[in-house]
């Protein structure tokens, strides 16, 4: 072997390299990947079914970058008794807008929602089932007596048999605190 | 130098072929010496009892202890040295002897077989100035079935980050990842090593040598080796004929791992001058348990091989190599966390949530990787005076994770994290014999790079160029030698991402220098000082560039700063080392080493709000930083059959800009064992018994509020082993069987990321069997 060979061979090693066609440039949409961007809670009113109000938080490009543009205050009446349900949706891609609830409830031994009152007297009971548990889509809100607080919306992800009825298993995906009034 | 002392110098033709333009044609000199190591060139063991002789002058010697030999009043002029072992072949090297010289010699393990072989792959002793430390023969044979990153742990200034049980990444002197080059038999080793919780994708079944030089390397290794270099060496080739190889098993109680690796290997005789390798490993391990509890989800399956082929001829060769490492790690249920709150709960909770079972089942979450290596190297002598060699390798790495999430239609059973990365790399290097009293080496490498990702975005995808010359020389005298090596290195890359609805893609370009200058002084036979000054540094990676989202392991929003500077780092060592024949060797280091422009996370206000909750928010700073350390070693053979060893590391990191210390920096770690060999049987050769003990201390040095637990408790850990050759005729077998944390000690570890969730791993039963394997060379032809 000739060192002109050997070099003239390095060369063509070199121009290979550094020619290559193979070009990264078009990388995935990172937005396609399924996400929670959107969460409502409908309240109705449980004695004549009258729709109260529907709260909205909404952050469509996801977590990060721009902060929420809509988080709404709930407001309550004192004495009165509310069913509220629960619904997410991926507006990322706004062609194409997803409902993620079914997906929650097509998988509900793996999911359950918890409701926390901090500083404002609410108290949360679940009105539907998984078959063993509480899924907690459903929910029926008594509102005690005037207060001013939040209420923590939790989606725990409770996969492999963990589900247990309680909320420590699992992980979060997703955690609002709700600011709520009670006149 | 005094007159007395001639220029002399050593010829070994074939091997390292010299201009005779030193020789002295009159007036012969008697007084020379030669000295050196002879070892087993598979396992890198020295021979005890190798007969070294000259054969023209009829002198020679037999090794001692630790292999060596040392023959005096030697006359200049050429001569054939024979080296031959029990059980090994016979080596001649013809030799000029014209100075003294170290030569230290690797002997082929070919049974019976007394063929003459001329060793032409063998290059001028290019061993560094700097402090080294390796595991080879029995002591790497002692870690068989652990992972690289685990295994090296053994080394002393070498510790390694941890994920669960079964994700280690090596650390030297307190960094890690980007600031450490492994060379995986000669090749760069390209992945997606920028992740805490990415391991090396190597199987240490492939090696005979694991070697660690701490501090800074660049100017041989290129940028990043800030920290040191891992070589992870295979044995040569096998340069006699026959077929040989060896067969490993390995069972560990905790976990019920079983790990298999064979190799084989041979040359044919008359045939051609082939030799060939073949080598595959398979390890499967369940969940692993504490004290207390299994922890859930916590198996490993592990498939690997490589293969090797070698064309030697006498003034040229090619080599061949091709590996595949494939593993399933299944990541700590307990530590999968959603926000931070989850986090909180699951450090505020004794006992991890998710309790376990003992299954081999891996389930989400876990990674998934891929790494192939294919590389081809060929030489060729350029005259009497050096090697031309070119390296040519293309690797591809693969990294799929595979999250806890609600999986829905659109993205079941696909990985929530997907990189690819693929590498191709050139190296081009002259390595020159002695030229006026210089031997040295000038090269070039060059690399391109190209990332994909899919799924989640966390760095972006991006295209690489490297280029770098450089240029190492090293003055050799019997006394002392100096070493000075210099570098220049140009990168550009161009980043593919999205942002706000549109493509972009900023291309950004670095250069600069690496220098080295290192020293060393032997005082006597036994003792030597080194003294190293070095400079390195290293390109931010992308993720300290690109990298925007949520680092689900750790429950972080990352988000990274395209307007990082190169880091550059000054470093310097001193070391000592005694080695003394056979009685006591030992080795005291200590470094000072300034990071210019230090690039690190640090946590901002307010966490990251998202519908997820709260996530604790860290962006990219750099500062200045400082890393000092003493790492110390020993071995004293008290008697023939008492040994005992030390080891000593410690590290202090601070961060100068801020004046606080940095945070995950490894807590200081000393361990002693004492060692006895038995007088051996017939059927149990060298029966040996050891005990270990090992205290990690409580790192009181971390910075206030910003870890979201304090550092663990310190702890002590005792472990035992026994060991043996079993001799059944014609037939032998190593076999060991050794027992971690004996105590059964319930602990936790700093570096280890788990330590928020779970406990370390209790008392675990190791059994190793490795059986050598060899066939005649008539078989074979």
């Amino acid at each position: 072997m000739k060192k002109s060979s050997f070099l003239s061979l390095f060369a063509l090693l070199l121009t290979v390299i550094f020619a290559s066609s193979c070009k990264p440039d078009e990388p995935v949409n990172p937005n396609e990947e399924e996400v929670i961007t959107k969460v409502t809670l409908t309240i109705a009113d449980a004695t004549t079914g009258a729709l109260v109000q529907t709260a909205v938080y909404s952050d469509p490009d996801g977590a990060g970058g721009a902060g929420a543009v809509r988080f709404d205050s709930l407001r309550l009446d004192s004495g009165k008794v509310y069913n509220v349900s629960i619904a997410m949706y991926d507006e990322s891609d706004g062609g194409n807008i997803k409902n993620i609830t079914d997906e929650v409830r097509a998988e509900s031994v793996d999911h359950l929602f918890c409701y926390t009152a901090t500083g404002v007297q609410v108290t949360v009971v679940k009105t539907d089932s998984d078959g063993t548990f509480p899924i907690g889509i459903t929910t029926n809100w008594t509102a005690v007596s005037p207060s001013t607080g939040t209420m923590r919306v939790e989606l725990r992800h409770q996969p492999d048999g963990t589900k247990n009825g309680t909320c420590t298993p699992g992980s979060t995906d997703v955690q609002l605190d709700f600011v709520v009034i009670v006149n | 130098m005094s007159a007395k002392r001639v220029q002399w110098m050593l010829c070994v033709v074939g091997v390292i072929l010299c201009l005779n333009v030193y020789a002295q044609p009159n007036g012969r000199h008697c007084n020379h010496a030669i000295y050196g190591v002879v070892t087993d060139s598979e396992t890198l063991e020295p021979l005890v009892y190798a007969k070294v002789f000259f054969k023209r002058i009829g002198v020679g010697a037999v090794t001692g202890m630790n292999g060596e030999f040392r023959i005096e009043g030697l006359c200049d002029g050429p001569d054939t040295l024979t080296v031959s072992h029990i059980g090994c072949g016979i080596q001649e090297y013809r030799v000029v002897i014209e100075e003294n010289t170290h030569f230290d010699i690797q002997l082929p393990h070919s049974q019976s077989h007394m063929d003459t072989v001329h060793i032409h792959d063998k290059h001028p002793d290019a061993k560094p100035t700097q402090s080294e430390s390796s595991l080879s023969g029995k002591d790497l044979d002692k870690a068989a079935g652990k992972s690289l990153g685990e295994a090296l742990k053994d080394l002393s200034g070498v510790n390694a980050l941890q994920t669960g049980p079964s994700i280690f990444k090596p650390m030297i002197h307190g960094m890690h990842s980007n600031r450490i080059v492994i060379m995986n038999n000669g090749v760069r080793q390209e992945s997606q090593q920028w992740g805490s919780e990415h391991a090396p994708e190597i199987d240490p079944f492939t090696a005979t040598k694991l070697t660690v030089v701490k501090g800074a390397n660049g100017v041989r290794y290129g940028p990043d080796a800030i920290a040191g270099v891992i070589l992870v060496e295979p044995g040569a080739l096998p340069d006699s004929a026959g077929v040989t190889g060896s067969y490993n098993l390995v069972g560990m109680s905790n976990g019920w791992l079983g790990a298999t690796a064979a190799i084989v290997e041979g040359r044919f005789k008359r045939l051609m001058p082939l030799a060939w390798r073949l080598q595959g490993t398979y390890k499967r391990g369940g969940n692993v348990h504490t004290p207390d509890y299994v922890l859930a989800n916590t198996g490993l399956k592990e498939i690997n091989y490589s293969a090797a082929l070698g064309w030697t001829q006498e003034r040229y060769g090619v080599e061949a190599y091709y590996s595949h490492f494939s593993n399933d790690i299944a990541i700590f249920a307990g530590s999968h966390i959603g926000n931070l709150t989850d986090l909180e709960t699951a450090i505020a909770s004794d006992t991890p949530l998710v309790h376990g079972v003992f299954t081999y089942a891996i389930d989400r979450p876990y990674q998934h990787i891929n790494h192939d290596l294919a590389k081809v190297k060929a030489w060729m002598e350029t005259g009497h005076i050096g090697n031309l060699s070119l390296t040519a390798a293309f690797q591809h790495n693969l990294r799929q994770e595979y999250d806890n999430h609600r999986s829905s239609a659109s993205n079941e059973g696909a990985p929530q994290l997907n990189y690819a990365i693929s590498t191709t790399s050139a190296e081009l290097l002259w390595e020159h014999n002695k030229l006026h009293g210089w031997k040295g080496m000038v090269g070039i490498t060059g690399q391109n790079q190209i990332n994909k990702y899919d799924g989640f975005f966390f760095i972006p995808n991006f295209i690489n160029y490297n280029v770098g010359p450089f240029l190492i020389e090293r003055l050799v005298k019997l006394r002392w030698e100096l070493e000075a090596g210099v570098r220049y290195d140009y990168r550009w890359n161009q980043a593919f991402f999205w942002q706000n609805n549109e493509i972009v893609s900023p291309i950004k370009t670095w250069q600069n220098m690496s220098g080295s200058l290192g020293g060393l002084v032997r005082v006597n036979e036994h003792l030597s000082l080194h003294a190293n000054l070095g400079t390195a540094w290293r390109p931010p990676t992308m993720n300290e560039l690109y990298s925007r989202g949520l680092h689900h392991g750790s429950a972080s929003y990352e988000i990274g700063d395209s307007t990082l500077k190169l880091e550059q780092a000054w470093n310097s060592a001193l070391s000592l080392q005694y080695k003394g024949h056979g009685k006591f060797t030992g080795e005291l280091g200590v470094y000072y080493n300034f990071i210019n422009d230090f690039i690190y996370q640090e946590p901002v206000q307010p966490a990251t709000l998202t519908i997820r909750g709260a996530f604790p928010t860290f962006v990219y700073r750099q500062v200045d930083a400082r890393f000092m350390g003493v790492d110390a070693a020993f071995s004293w053979n008290f008697t023939d059959h008492l040994r005992w060893r030390g080891k000593a590391s410690m590290v202090r990191a601070q961060n100068l800009t801020l004046d606080l210390p940095l945070i995950f920096i490894p807590s200081d770690r000393f361990e002693t064992g004492l060692g006895y060999e038995f007088v051996g049987g017939k059927l149990f050769h060298a029966p040996s018994i050891s005990l270990s003990a090992v205290y990690t201390r409580h790192q009181n040095r971390y910075p206030a509020g910003v870890d979201y637990a304090l550092p663990p408790a310190a702890y002590f850990l005792l472990n035992a082993e026994a060991a043996t050759t079993v001799v059944l005729g014609k037939f032998t077998m190593d076999l060991s069987l050794g027992c971690y944390n004996i105590t059964n000690t319930r602990y936790r570890e700093y570096m280890n990321r788990f330590r928020y969730y779970a406990d370390e791993m209790g008392r675990n039963y190791s059994l190793r069997l490795k059986i050598p394997i060899s066939f005649s060379p008539k078989k074979e032809n």
